[in-house]
C-alpha cells in the first residue's frame, strides 16, 4: 500500500463515510436504527485516540524537559525542568501507591494542582482591568462606542449609580437584550454556516490539512 | 415511525440547500466560473506580523487555543486552524522568522507537528524545524502558566492565537499585548469573541476564521466554497425578515420552523 494511501486516500474516505452516516442518522430515524449502535462503537474509539495521544504527549514533553537539562548552558532557566521531573515522578509515585482516586492523588490535587490552577484563574480579573483601560479609550468611533456601551454596563451594575441614576438599568438591560442578542445570533449563524461549509470541504476531500 | 425525526424537518431542508450551494459553486469553479470572494485584510496582517518578527529578530508565537478534538462543538474550529498554522510556518521558513507553538490539544499536537515539520520542507528549509522547539506541547493547565511567564522572558515580536478559546482569552491577549506583541486573534467560541476582538490587533470574528483556512489555500476551488456559504446567510436573512413580520401579524412562524 502507498504512503499517499495509507496517510490521505483511507483516512478521507473514512471521514466521508463516517461523517456522512453521522448526518443521516441525525434526522433520519430508521437508518439510526441500523448504524447507530455501530457508530457509537466507533465514536468511543476515539476516546482511546485521545488517551494514546496523552502518551505521546507526555513522553514529548520528558524528551523536551530532558534536553534542557542536558543542553543546560543553552536552555535559561533549565533548573525548572528538574522541578517537571520530581513533579511527575512524585505524581506517577503517589498513583501507583494509592490508585487514580487514592489520598495521596486527592491530596495533590487538592493542595497543589487545583490551588495554582485556581491561583493563575484569579489573575483573569487583573488582565481583564489592565485589557480595560488599554482598550476603553476614544480613539475612533468604534472605540467610542465600546468605551459607551461599557460604561453603561458597568454604572447598571454599581449600587453608587443606579440609586441616584435608576434609568441607567432599563438602557443596559435593553443593551443586553436587544443589539447584544442580534450580534450574538449573527455570531452563532455565521459560525454555523461556516461549520457546514468546513465540513462539507473535509467530507468532499477538498481540505486536506484537517490530516496533517 | 416517521421517516425524518420530528422538528429537523426544516433543518434538513436548509442543510440541503446551503450544501447545494456550496456543491453548486464548486462545481461552476471547476468549470472556471470563479466566485469573487473579498480579500479578507487579516491575509496581509499575517505577513505584516511576520516582518514584523524578522525585523525584529523574535519569535513568532502561533498559539492554537484549547479544547480537544473529541468534543464535536469546538472541533471545527481546531481543524481549520490547520490550514493557517501550514500557511504561516511556510510563509516564517521562507522569510526567516522563527516560530514557536505551544499548543494543549493532544491529539492536534500530532497533526499540528506533521503539518509545520512539512511546512518547514515545502519551504526548502527542512533543517531548522526543531521537534522539541518549534511545536511544544502543554498538558491542561500548564499552558496559562507557560503562555503569561513565556510573553515576558522571550518577548515574541508577534502571536496569532486562533482557535477554541475559553476563559484564557483575555489573560493570553493581554500579557502577549503587555511585552509589546503584535497579535492577530480569532475564535469561534462566541462568548470569548468580544475579547478578542477588542485585545487583539487585528481578530477574525467565527466564521472568518474557517474562510481564512479556505481563502490561504491555492485552491480558488475551495475559495469558491465561501460563496456557497453566503447563500445560508441570504436564506437566514429572509427567514428572520419573514419571520418578523408574520409573527407581527399573530401567526405562529416560529412553531413552523419545528415540524
Amino acid at each position: 500500500m502507498s504512503d499517499e494511501m495509507y496517510k490521505s486516500t483511507i483516512p478521507f474516505w473514512i471521514i466521508t463515510i463516517l461523517g456522512a452516516l453521522t448526518i443521516v442518522e441525525y434526522f433520519f430515524p430508521f437508518i439510526g436504527n441500523i448504524v447507530g449502535g455501530p457508530l457509537e462503537m466507533l465514536r468511543t474509539y476515539s476516546t482511546i485516540l485521545a488517551g494514546a495521544a496523552y502518551g505521546i504527549g507526555t513522553a514529548l514533553l520528558v524528551a523536551n524537559h530532558g534536553r534542557r537539562i542536558v543542553r543546560r548552558t543553552m536552555a535559561p532557566h533549565w533548573a525548572f525542568s528538574i522541578v517537571f521531573f520530581v513533579s511527575i515522578i512524585v505524581t506517577v509515585g503517589v498513583m501507583l501507591i494509592g490508585g487514580q482516586t487514592g489520598p495521596q492523588a486527592q491530596w495533590v490535587f487538592d493542595y497543589i494542582l487545583a490551588p495554582s490552577g485556581q491561583c493563575l484563574y484569579s489573575t483573569t480579573a487583573f488582565f481583564i482591568s489592565t485589557a480595560g483601560y488599554r482598550i476603553f479609550r476614544f480613539r475612533n468611533l468604534d472605540a467610542t462606542v465600546l468605551l459607551c456601551s461599557g460604561l453603561l454596563i458597568l454604572v447598571s451594575v454599581l449600587p453608587l449609580f443606579t440609586g441616584p441614576f435608576p434609568f441607567f438599568v432599563p438602557m443596559a438591560m435593553w443593551l443586553n437584550n436587544v443589539p447584544v442578542v442580534a450580534g450574538y445570533r449573527a455570531f452563532v449563524m455565521g459560525t454555523s454556516f461556516g461549520s457546514i461549509g468546513l465540513g462539507l470541504r473535509i467530507m468532499l476531500q477538498k481540505h486536506p490539512e484537517a490530516l496533517g | 415511525m416517521s421517516l425524518i425525526t420530528s422538528g429537523r424537518v426544516v433543518g434538513l431542508g436548509v442543510l440541503a440547500v446551503i450544501c447545494g450551494a456550496i456543491y453548486y459553486y464548486m462545481y461552476q469553479a471547476q468549470q472556471g466560473n470563479l466566485a469573487n470572494i473579498r480579500r479578507l485584510p487579516q491575509v496581509d496582517a499575517i505577513d505584516e506580523l511576520i516582518a514584523r518578527c524578522v525585523e525584529m529578530n523574535r519569535e513568532l508565537w502561533f498559539i492554537p487555543g484549547g479544547g480537544v478534538m473529541t468534543n464535536a462543538f469546538v472541533l471545527p474550529g481546531i481543524l481549520s486552524v490547520f490550514g493557517i498554522l501550514s500557511y504561516v510556518t511556510q510563509r516564517c521558513a521562507e522569510f526567516g522568522a522563527k516560530i514557536h507553538c505551544p499548543t494543549r490539544n493532544p491529539i492536534g499536537y500530532n497533526i499540528q507537528y506533521e503539518i509545520m515539520r512539512e511546512a518547514y520542507e515545502a519551504a526548502g528549509k527542512p533543517e531548522e524545524f526543531d521537534p522539541l522547539e518549534t511545536i511544544v506541547y502543554f498538558p491542561g493547565g500548564a499552558m496559562r502558566p507557560y503562555i503569561v511567564q513565556g510573553a515576558h522572558s522571550r518577548k515574541p515580536a508577534a502571536a496569532i492565537l486562533l482557535g477554541a478559546y475559553y476563559h484564557q482569552t483575555i489573560i493570553f491577549c493581554e500579557a502577549l499585548q503587555r511585552c509589546g506583541a503584535m497579535t492577530l486573534g480569532g475564535t469561534d467560541t462566541t462568548h470569548n469573541i468580544p475579547f478578542m476582538v477588542a485585545a487583539n490587533n487585528y481578530s477574525l470574528i467565527g466564521e472568518e476564521m474557517y474562510a481564512m483556512s479556505a481563502y490561504l489555500s491555492k485552491d480558488p476551488v475551495l475559495g469558491s466554497t465561501l460563496a456557497g456559504q453566503d447563500i445560508g446567510k441570504y436564506l437566514a436573512i429572509a427567514i428572520t425578515i419573514l419571520g418578523v413580520l408574520l409573527s407581527a401579524a399573530g401567526m405562529p412562524f416560529a412553531d413552523w420552523l419545528v415540524i
